[in-house]
C-alpha cells in the first residue's frame, strides 16, 4: 500500500505548469516556486488574481511555478522537486514543501542556491537549523505542543493522557513538545504509540488500553491516524476526547475517518475561516467563489505565503538577496507584514496565532484561540 | 665637472639595475605566490569540499546505523515473544517497547546539504522502511499483549520481510555513499596530480628564472664590480691611465663612467703634483744656495754697524743692507716652507703669524694686480692647533681666490683679513669686494670640482681647504651676497695654551755673551768669519770648523758651551756629527743649535732625531743667534 502511494506521488508531482499573474511584458519577471499537494489549488488561483491587481504600473510581474505533490512523497521525490525548480529561470522563492519532512528534505537546495523557502504549515523545529533562508509561517511543534498540552489540561481537564505519533519529523516533534509541556501540567503520559496510515488503529488502540485508560488521547499525527484512532476508541467503549495536531485538521477526510467518532475531535488551526478581521472575510469570500466552500488553515496559510513573496518582490524588486533582506526585516526595520492569517514576522519578533477547533456536525468550530 | 670618456658615448641604454632587481623580485613574487596560490586553489576547495560532505555522511550513516541496532534488538525480542507457545512474559513486551520508543524519532533525514542524491534518496528509503518496521513490530508487539499470538506471527513475517528491505537500502545507501566518496577522492587525486604537474613546471620555470637571474646578476654586476676592484688595485699601485669600459648607461655604467673621470683629474693632478715637486726639489737647492750668502751679508752688515768707525750714513746703508738680506731669506724660506711642506706636524700654531707668511708670499701677485690688502688679524688671538704648512694652504687658496675674483674688478681693489675670537674659537675672515658668487654656484662651492675660473681651476681648492679646516677640528664657510664680494670664514678651536718657541723673536736686547766658549761649525768661510767676529764682539771665545771631522777633531782639544751647527756639508754633515756626539757627550749635544739654508730638510729621515725648536733657518738674525745662545747655556739676558 505504501510503495503504491509512492507510486502514485511520483507520477502526480510530474504535473508541472504555471499560473502567470499580471503577465505583460517587463524585464523585471519574477517566478515564484510552488511544492505544496495539490488539494490547495484553489489557494493559488486566489492568491493569483490579487497579485494581478495589486501590480502597480510597470512593476515587476510574478509567475507563480507550481509542481504539484501528495503527502506522503519520499525526501528523494523532494529533492528531486526542489532541484527542479531551483533551476526555473527568475526563481526567486519557493513557498513549500508539504509537511515537515519535506521542507527539511528540499531545504539544502534551497539555501545553497539563495533561494528563500517559506514553508507554510511545517512545524519541526529542525526548520531552524535547516539554513539561514527557510523562513516558517507556522509556530514550531514545541509551541503547538505547549499548545495542545494547555488545552488538554485546563479546557478539558484530563490528568492522564496516551500519545499516538506519526512516526516521523512531525509527530515525533509534535509527541516531544506535548510531553515536555504535559509534564508541566502534571499530566501523566500512560502511553506513547507510534503509528502510520497502514497501522491497525484497532489493535495498538486495545494494546494501549492494557496499559491504561487516559482521561483524552492526543494524536501527533494527520487526518486519517486521528479519526481512525478517535473510531477505535469508540469501537472500544471508551469513548474519549481526541486532540490531533494541525496536521489533522483537513476536512472531510479527518471526519470521514473518524465516522461516528467524528464529534469527539479536537484539532490545531492556524486560522480559522470564521475569522471576523477584514482580511480573512475578504479571504474566504474569494476562496468560496473560487472553489465552492469555505477554505481551511492550510489554504490560508500557502495563500499568506505566496502573497507575502509577491509583496516582496513588488516592494524590492525581483532580487533574491533584496528578498532575503525583505525578510529578515519584517518585525524589525519594516513592520510586519499584514496576511490573512495575522501578521507575519520571523524571528524573535513573530506572534504565531493558534486556535483549538472542536469538529461539530462536520464542521470545525473555535473553542480556544483569537 | 669632468665628462665622461668616449666610452661613455658608445654604451647602450639598458634597463637599469633597479628595474632588472625590480623584474626579477616581482618574478620570484609572482612565480612562489603563484605556486602557493596555484596549490591552494587546487586543493583546498577539494579537500574542503571532500570535509563537507564527510561530516553529513559520516552523521546520516552514523545516526542511521545506530537506529537499526536499537530495532534489531526490538525485532529479536518480538521474535521470541512470537516463538513461544503462550503469550510473553510482560517483561520481555515492556522491554521491546522501551527499545522501540527509544528508536523512534531518531530520524537520519537532516537538512544536510552536499549529500548526494542516490545517498540521499537510499538512506531516505532505509529511514523510512524503518519507521514502517519500527510501526509493525508495534503493531506485533500489541497483538502478543493482547494475546493474539496467530495475528503476532503473520506480522512478523512483514517485519522480517522490511527487515530486509532496510538492510537492503542500508546496502544500497553504503554503496552510493562508497561511491560517491571514491568519486570525490579521484576527483581530489586529479586535482593533486594536477596541481603536482604545474607545480613541477612551475619549479622548473623558477630554475630558469634563477639561472637567468645568476647570469643577469654576473653579467651586469659581479663583472662590472670586479672590474671595477680590479682597477682600484691599479689605480691603489699608482697606475692612473686605467680606464672602464663603460657598455651600459645603468648605474654601474654610470659609475665607471665616474670612474674614468675621476682617474683622468688624478692623472692631471699626479701631474701638476710632479711638477711643483720638482719645483719645491729645485727651490730647495736654490734656497740653500742664496741662504748661506744671505746669511753672510747680514752677519757682515750686522757685525759692522755696531762698529764705531762707521759713518752715520754708512750705518744707514748698512741697516738697509741688513733688512733686506732678512727679508729675502725669509721670503725664500717661506716658499719652501711653502712648496716642500714635509710630514704633518700638528703644533701650536700662531695664527696670526701664519696669516702674516702667506700675507708675505703673495705679496708681489698683490702689487701687480693693484690690490689693497688689509690685515686685521691681531698677534693677540689666541693660538691654534694645526700643521702651519696646511694652515698656510688654507689661507694660500682663500687669498688666491680672492685674488683672482678681484682682478677683473674696477680699482679700488680690496682684499680684507679679520681675525677674532668668540665661544673658544678663533676666526679669519678673508673678504673681498670682487663680483660675489652666485647663488645656486654658493650652494655647491665647497664640492669637488666645482669651479668659476673654467679651464684655469681644477675646482679643487675650496673642497681641499675645507677638508683642511676640518682636520684641523674647524671649517670653512662661506658668507657671501651675490654682487657684493664673498666673504670666507675659516675658525679653528682656539689651543689650550698659547704655544712657546725655544728661539726668542726679534727685537730682543742683543745677550751677552762673555766667558762661553762657542764652536761654529760651517763650510764656507762667508759665513763662519762674520759669525765668529760677531760672537767674539759678544764676549765669547768663538772657534770654528769646516766640517764635522774638523769640528770633532776641535772637541778633543777644546771645553766647548755650545756649537753652532751648519747640516750640510761635505766630509761629514750636521746630521752625522750630531749624531756622533750625542753618542760620546750626550749632554753637549743638548747644546747645540742648527742652522740651515733648508729648513724642509728637517723633515727628511735621516734629520728626525733633530730636535726642531733648535733650528734657526738661515739668515739668522744675529740678536735672535745670542738670544738662543743664551737660552741655550741657562744664562739670563744682561739687565
Amino acid at each position: 500500500m505504501w510503495l503504491q502511494g509512492v507510486g502514485r506521488s511520483l507520477l502526480v508531482s510530474i504535473v508541472a505548469g504555471m499560473v502567470v499573474a499580471g503577465c505583460h511584458t517587463s524585464d523585471r519577471r519574477a517566478a515564484i516556486g510552488f511544492a505544496f499537494t495539490y488539494h490547495v489549488q484553489a489557494a493559488i488561483s486566489v492568491a493569483s488574481e490579487e497579485i494581478a491587481l495589486h501590480r502597480q504600473g510597470r512593476g515587476p510581474s510574478v509567475a507563480i511555478v507550481y509542481d504539484s505533490a501528495v503527502a506522503g512523497d519520499p525526501a528523494d521525490v523532494e529533492v528531486r522537486r526542489a532541484e527542479q525548480l531551483a533551476a526555473v529561470p527568475g526563481i526567486v522563492a519557493v513557498v513549500g514543501h508539504s509537511g515537515s519532512r519535506a521542507s527539511l528534505a528540499a531545504a539544502p537546495v534551497y539555501n545553497e542556491a539563495g533561494i528563500v523557502q517559506v514553508t507554510p504549515n511545517s512545524t519541526s523545529r529542525l526548520l531552524d537549523s535547516a539554513g539561514a533562508w527557510t523562513f516558517n509561517l507556522a509556530p514550531d511543534d514545541s509551541v503547538e505542543g505547549a499548545f495542545i498540552a494547555a488545552f488538554v489540561a485546563e479546557g478539558l481537564r484530563a490528568s492522564r493522557v496516551t500519545i499516538f505519533y506519526e512516526n516521523d519529523e512531525y509527530g515525533t516533534g509534535l509527541r516531544d513538545g506535548a510531553v515536555a509541556a504535559l509534564a508541566q501540567h502534571g499530566v501523566a503520559v500512560l502511553d506513547r504509540v507510534p503509528v502510520d496510515q497502514t497501522s491497525d488503529f484497532r489493535t495498538l488502540v486495545a494494546a494501549s488500553l492494557t496499559r491504561g485508560v487516559p482521561d483524552v488521547v492526543v494524536v501527533a499525527g494527520r487526518q486519517l491516524e486521528a479519526g481512525s484512532i478517535a473510531r477505535a476508541m469508540r469501537e472500544r467503549g471508551v469513548p474519549r476526547a481526541v486532540v490531533a495536531g494541525d496536521g489533522a485538521l483537513v476536512l472531510p477526510l479527518l471526519t470521514r475517518a473518524a465516522g461516528p467518532a467524528a464529534d469527539s475531535l479536537y484539532a490545531v488551526a492556524f486560522w480559522m475561516p470564521d475569522a471576523p478581521d477584514s482580511l480573512s472575510r475578504a479571504f474566504v469570500e474569494r476562496y468560496r467563489r473560487v472553489a465552492g466552500e469555505p477554505p481551511q488553515s492550510v489554504d490560508a496559510m500557502t495563500h499568506d505565503a505566496l502573497m507575502l513573496i509577491a509583496d516582496a518582490v513588488r516592494v524590492v524588486g525581483p532580487s533574491r538577496a533584496a528578498i532575503r533582506r525583505y525578510l529578515r526585516e519584517l518585525g524589525a526595520s519594516r513592520p510586519p507584514y499584514l496576511g490573512v492569517t495575522g501578521p507575519i514576522s520571523f524571528g524573535p519578533a513573530a506572534h504565531p496565532r493558534l486556535v483549538m477547533a472542536h469538529v461539530v456536525g462536520g464542521q470545525p468550530h473555535r473553542v480556544v484561540g483569537p | 665637472m669632468t665628462g665622461g670618456t668616449g666610452a661613455s658615448s658608445t654604451a647602450g641604454r639598458g634597463p637599469g639595475l633597479r628595474f632588472i632587481f625590480g623584474t626579477l623580485s616581482a618574478l620570484s613574487i609572482l612565480t612562489i605566490s603563484g605556486l602557493s596560490l596555484m596549490l591552494a586553489a587546487s586543493l583546498l576547495p577539494r579537500a574542503a569540499e571532500l570535509r563537507q560532505h564527510m561530516q553529513p555522511v559520516s552523521y546520516l550513516f552514523g545516526a542511521l546505523r545506530d537506529r537499526m541496532q536499537l530495532v534489531a534488538a526490538t525485532v529479536r525480542d518480538a521474535r521470541r515473544v512470537v516463538a513461544a507457545e503462550a503469550p510473553g512474559d510482560a517483561e520481555a513486551l515492556r522491554r521491546a517497547r522501551v527499545a522501540l520508543a527509544a528508536a523512534s524519532g531518531r530520524v537520519a533525514v537532516r537538512p544536510y546539504g552536499g549529500v548526494p542524491i542516490a545517498m540521499r534518496a537510499a538512506l531516505s528509503r532505509a529511514d523510512e522502511d524503518l519507521t514502517k518496521l519500527e510501526n509493525r513490530v508495534q503493531e506485533v508487539i500489541a497483538f502478543a499483549q493482547l494475546g493474539a499470538l496467530s495475528e503476532a506471527r503473520a506480522r512478523m513475517r512483514a517485519v522480517d520481510s522490511l527487515d530486509a528491505a532496510v538492510n537492503d537500502d542500508f546496502s544500497r545507501a553504503q554503496r552510493a555513499g562508497t561511491e560517491d566518496l571514491l568519486a570525490r577522492q579521484a576527483a581530489f587525486d586529479g586535482a593533486a596530480r594536477q596541481a603536482t604537474w604545474i607545480a613541477g613546471v612551475l619549479v622548473v620555470v623558477a630554475i630558469l628564472l634563477s639561472a637567468l637571474s645568476l647570469l643577469t646578476l654576473q653579467r651586469r654586476i659581479a663583472r662590472p664590480l670586479a672590474d671595477l676592484s680590479s682597477a682600484l688595485d691599479r689605480v691603489g699601485t699608482g697606475d692612473l691611465t686605467v680606464q672602464l669600459r663603460v657598455q651600459r648607461r645603468d648605474e654601474l655604467g654610470l659609475l665607471a663612467e665616474h670612474f674614468n673621470a675621476m682617474t683622468a683629474v688624478l692623472r692631471d693632478r699626479a701631474e701638476g703634483q710632479g711638477r711643483f715637486a720638482a719645483t719645491g726639489e729645485l727651490l730647495a737647492g736654490i734656497a740653500h744656495e742664496v741662504n748661506n750668502p744671505l746669511q753672510a751679508i747680514s752677519t757682515l752688515a750686522e757685525s759692522r754697524i755696531d762698529e764705531p768707525a762707521v759713518t752715520a750714513v754708512e750705518r744707514d746703508d748698512l741697516q738697509q743692507i741688513l733688512q733686506q738680506a732678512r727679508r729675502a731669506g725669509k721670503l725664500l724660506n717661506g716658499l719652501l716652507h711653502f712648496v716642500r711642506p714635509g710630514e704633518p706636524e700638528v703644533t701650536d700654531q700662531d695664527i696670526a703669524d701664519v696669516v702674516a707668511r702667506v700675507l708675505d708670499l703673495l705679496s708681489y701677485q698683490f702689487g701687480v694686480d693693484e690690490i689693497h690688502v688689509e690685515n686685521r688679524v691681531a698677534a693677540s688671538l689666541p693660538w691654534v692647533r694645526g700643521d702651519a704648512a696646511r694652515l698656510e694652504q688654507i689661507f694660500v687658496n682663500l687669498l688666491s681666490n680672492a685674488v683672482d675674483a678681484v682682478r677683473g674688478a674696477a680699482t679700488p681693489r680690496r682684499v680684507t683679513l679679520e681675525g677674532w675670537e668668540h665661544e673658544g674659537r678663533v676666526h679669519v675672515a678673508v673678504t673681498d669686494n670682487g663680483p660675489g658668487i652666485d647663488r645656486e654656484v654658493a650652494a655647491r662651492i665647497f664640492q669637488p670640482f666645482v669651479t668659476t675660473k673654467g679651464a684655469r681651476g681644477t675646482g679643487l681648492g675650496l673642497y681641499v681647504s675645507r677638508q683642511l679646516a676640518r682636520e684641523a677640528d674647524g671649517d670653512l664657510q662661506l658668507r657671501s651676497t651675490p654682487g657684493e664680494g664673498a666673504r670666507f670664514v675659516a675658525w679653528f678651536p682656539a689651543a689650550p695654551r698659547r704655544g712657546a718657541a725655544l728661539v726668542p723673536e726679534n727685537g730682543q736686547a742683543p745677550a751677552g755673551l762673555a766667558g762661553l766658549t762657542i764652536l761654529v761649525v760651517d763650510d764656507e768661510e762667508s759665513i763662519r768669519r762674520p759669525l765668529t767676529k760677531y760672537l767674539a764682539r759678544l764676549g765669547a771665545t768663538a772657534v770654528d770648523a769646516a766640517d764635522g771631522v774638523a769640528a770633532l777633531a776641535q772637541l778633543r782639544l777644546l771645553a766647548v758651551d755650545a756649537i753652532l751647527l751648519d747640516i750640510r756639508m761635505p766630509r761629514m754633515d750636521g746630521i752625522e756629527f750630531y749624531e756622533a756626539i750625542r753618542r760620546d757627550r750626550p749632554a753637549l749635544a743638548e747644546r747645540v743649535l742648527f742652522l740651515s739654508g733648508d729648513p724642509q730638510q728637517m723633515h727628511e729621515a735621516r734629520a728626525k732625531t733633530l730636535p726642531a725648536a733648535r733650528v734657526l733657518a738661515k739668515p739668522v738674525d744675529l740678536q735672535v743667534l745670542a738670544a738662543s745662545i743664551r737660552r741655550l747655556v741657562g744664562r739670563r739676558s744682561p739687565a
